[in-house]
């Protein structure tokens, strides 16, 4: 599957025309993970945006002083979910580790070539908020779940 | 528009067009930016004595380069420096050493890095790229001053008649004039060896300015310049009022430059005296309002005094300053977040051996394209200093990657090496100093081990077992002798300890049969029992925690604890 393919599927990117998703799937590296593999951790260096093309990953947010085992399990992502987009827009470290769960491709978004993309279509930056508010909301679910 | 915030726009487009796009351009093609690095080493020392004896002339791809020369450490380079320190050409390099890069080598020795052109040429390239990032994410950094450290580069002289000292000297003293107007500190500076000294004349002459970046590799500096400031404040203040310098800080002799150009500042006197009386004390985020940004190490053992530096710094940004040595510049970070920076690619030819595999006699060396996420690595590094597949014996770690290329932070020093601060102290070093002040103190000692104890500042905590108890007056011995048994070996323990960014030895006598005890556990473990070996210097943070500590002593409270 091509990059612009899974871009076409995702809502931050479907109302974008295939001549641009094409320029922004350009612009991506595809790395392949192994299973059980962390692609990012959290509290490190932030520089890329992720978009799964193939597999599965989960999304672990560490609770604070418990940086080990037993985290909090956010959320898990299959073909056309990503991670990485808050660090790549407020620099700070990442928010949260992920590990492939079996064999996973992404396509990664360096730092500046998805900030051109959300400077360039304001389409793309409110159709990223929209994803940020949700990431919150599921978070709080699952604190409110956990007893948080 | 300033002049300043112009000169600073000038500076962002020759940098861009000058480094810093030929390196983001390259980050698409590490493998190729890395073949085309390594041709150009091998090609311009193709010549040399290294280069004939093992064929760089024949070299086209990596594969030959690893068939034709082997990996070295300073050791197997260190009989072909010492030529070049006696004035001998085309040794390793074709062009000249400038200068002599020191530091301290892991057999106790100093080691000697050939600062050629082109080396400072690839070592430049990796402070313009990370320079025209600063300026372009802090657009006024330049309308102030820029608090830049660097230490003595003309230490002395080779036999050869070259200077050897810091490369951060050599820099800042070259540095063109258009540039240096910025530095908030006078090159003279670096000669300042009395450590008080030199952080009050900085701040004398930085509280002056209004300080809008700070960049130093070490934040425990930044740390000791920010107690500096508060606990000189009045002081300051007052030569800052009248446009002197105290000399009790003015060491005999000092440069003109230490104390020249500072003119009476009545009003900026009265501003920080203002801070004083408003808050009880003075501190960088009062002094310096305009303070946007500083650079430092964070990777390593550095997190330590990173949590301490909102302190004085408040919310200001703290960006790595990169992963570095005397060696090399090995990454540019890129932005604030983390400790890592991406892999300097068009700087030097790197290579990586998995951390798993360091000790198989044929590990893989990996090329940069090759790494993978989260993966420890040891480096290699191929520069324009004559070192070619040269372990500098530094641990990394991926923790990104920016396009193809990998963004890897510095996680620690190899075996055998404790680095607190940067002092590179080795086992082989603990062990000599230890054998020394037993033997000329006659010190009863069965066992020891030395690590790391975390603390304000941090220090080595030796385990000993000694025969018998050592009352008070025999520890204190013990530990000032080989406090001054490891700075007589290593001359960046002796900084450290000098600076007090490293603290004193304390002596924790452990009860007796503890070592035993220990290797018992290791056997029990399943250790071969002839393999087992308790270390002199571990690098292990709870090693102590398998001991039985029965009395402790302490030089700074001279009070001993059962």
């Amino acid at each position: 599957m091509t990059v612009a393919t899974v871009l076409a599927g995702m809502p931050m990117f479907h109302h974008l025309g295939a001549r641009q998703r094409a320029r922004l799937a350009a612009h991506t590296c595809r790395r392949v993970y192994r299973a059980g593999e962390v692609i990012v951790r959290q509290g490190d260096t932030s520089m890329s945006f992720y978009v799964v093309l193939s597999g599965r990953v989960r999304i672990v947010r560490h609770t604070a002083g418990d940086r080990g085992d037993g985290g909090v399990d956010v959320v898990e992502e299959g073909p056309g979910g990503f991670f990485g987009e808050m660090g790549v827009i407020d620099d700070l470290p990442r928010a949260a580790t992920v590990v492939a769960v079996e064999r996973s491709e992404c396509a990664l978004l360096a730092k500046w070539d998805f900030q051109r993309q959300l400077g360039g279509d304001p389409g793309v930056a409110l159709a990223l908020i929209s994803v940020l508010n949700a990431r919150i909301r599921q978070l709080e679910d699952r604190l409110a779940r956990t007893g948080g | 528009m300033t002049v300043a915030t112009g000169l600073q726009r000038l500076l962002g487009i020759w940098l861009k067009h000058s480094n810093a796009d030929h390196f983001d351009d390259a980050t698409w093609r590490p493998g190729d930016a890395q073949h085309a690095k390594l041709a150009e080493i091998c090609a311009r020392n193709a010549a040399t004595d290294y280069g004939r004896r093992h064929h760089f002339d024949r070299i086209r791809t990596v594969d030959e380069y690893r068939r034709a020369v082997p990996p070295t450490t300073y050791d197997g380079l260190a009989p072909w420096i010492e030529r070049m320190t006696r004035g001998e050409r085309n040794v390793l390099t074709a062009d000249d050493p400038l200068m002599f890069a020191t530091t301290s080598g892991t057999t106790g020795a100093v080691k000697y890095i050939p600062v050629t052109p082109s080396y400072l040429h690839e070592y430049s390239h990796g402070i313009h790229v990370h320079t025209y990032r600063m300026l372009s994410d802090f657009p006024d950094i330049l309308e102030g001053r820029v608090l830049v450290s660097s230490s003595n580069d003309e230490e002395g002289r080779t036999a050869g008649g070259v200077a050897y000292g810091a490369i951060s000297g050599y820099l800042a003293r070259t540095q063109p004039a258009v540039i240096r107007r910025f530095f908030a500190l006078p090159y003279e500076l670096c000669k300042v060896k009395d450590i008080e000294a030199k952080y009050y004349l900085t701040l004398r002459h930085a509280l002056a300015a209004d300080v809008r970046s700070i960049v130093t590799p070490n934040p425990s500096s930044v740390l000791l310049l920010a107690e500096t400031m508060g606990v000189h404040a009045d002081g300051l203040i007052d030569d800052i009022r009248r446009g002197t310098v105290n000399p009790a800080f003015l060491p005999a002799g000092a440069p003109r430059a230490l104390s020249a150009g500072l003119s009476a500042d009545p009003r900026r006197a009265a501003d920080l005296a203002a801070l004083v009386r408003g808050t009880g004390r003075l501190v960088p985020a009062e002094a310096w309002p305009n303070l946007r940004v500083v650079s430092c190490w964070k990777g390593g053992t550095m997190p330590l005094y990173l949590r301490r530096l909102a302190d004085h710094f408040g919310d200001v940004p703290v960006r790595e300053l990169g992963y570095m040595a005397t060696e090399g510049r090995g990454t540019t970070p890129l932005v604030n977040s983390g400790a890592a920076g991406v892999l300097n690619v068009t700087s030097h030819f790197f290579e990586f051996v998995p951390a798993d595999q360091r000790d198989r006699p044929d590990p893989d060396f990996l090329s940069a394209e090759a790494l993978e996420a989260d993966h420890e690595y040891y480096v290699h590094l191929t520069t324009s200093a004559g070192l070619y597949r040269y372990d500098i014996d530094d641990v990394v770690r991926v923790v990104d990657f920016y396009r193809r290329t990998p963004v890897i932070q510095f996680v620690r020093k190899g075996q055998g090496v404790s680095s607190i601060t940067g002092e590179k102290l080795t086992e082989t070093q603990m062990t000599a100093a230890l054998v020394e002040v037993v033997e000329r103190g006659g010190f009863d000692l069965d066992h020891v081990t030395a690590c790391v104890e975390w603390g304000e500042p941090p220090c080595y905590a030796l385990y000993c077992e000694p025969a018998r108890p050592w009352n008070g007056e025999r520890c204190r011995r013990f530990l000032e002798a080989i406090d001054a048994a490891l700075s007589a070996r290593n001359i960046e323990y002796e900084a450290k300890r000098s600076s007090r960014r490293l603290g004193m030895p304390v002596l924790k006598q452990v009860a007796t049969g503890s070592f035993t005890a220990l290797r018992q556990q290791r056997v029990a473990a399943g250790a071969p029992e002839a393999q087992v070996k308790i270390p002199h210097l571990s690098p292990d943070l709870r090693f102590g925690e398998q001991l039985s500590v029965v009395a402790e002593y302490r030089l700074d409270t001279a009070a001993a604890a059962t």
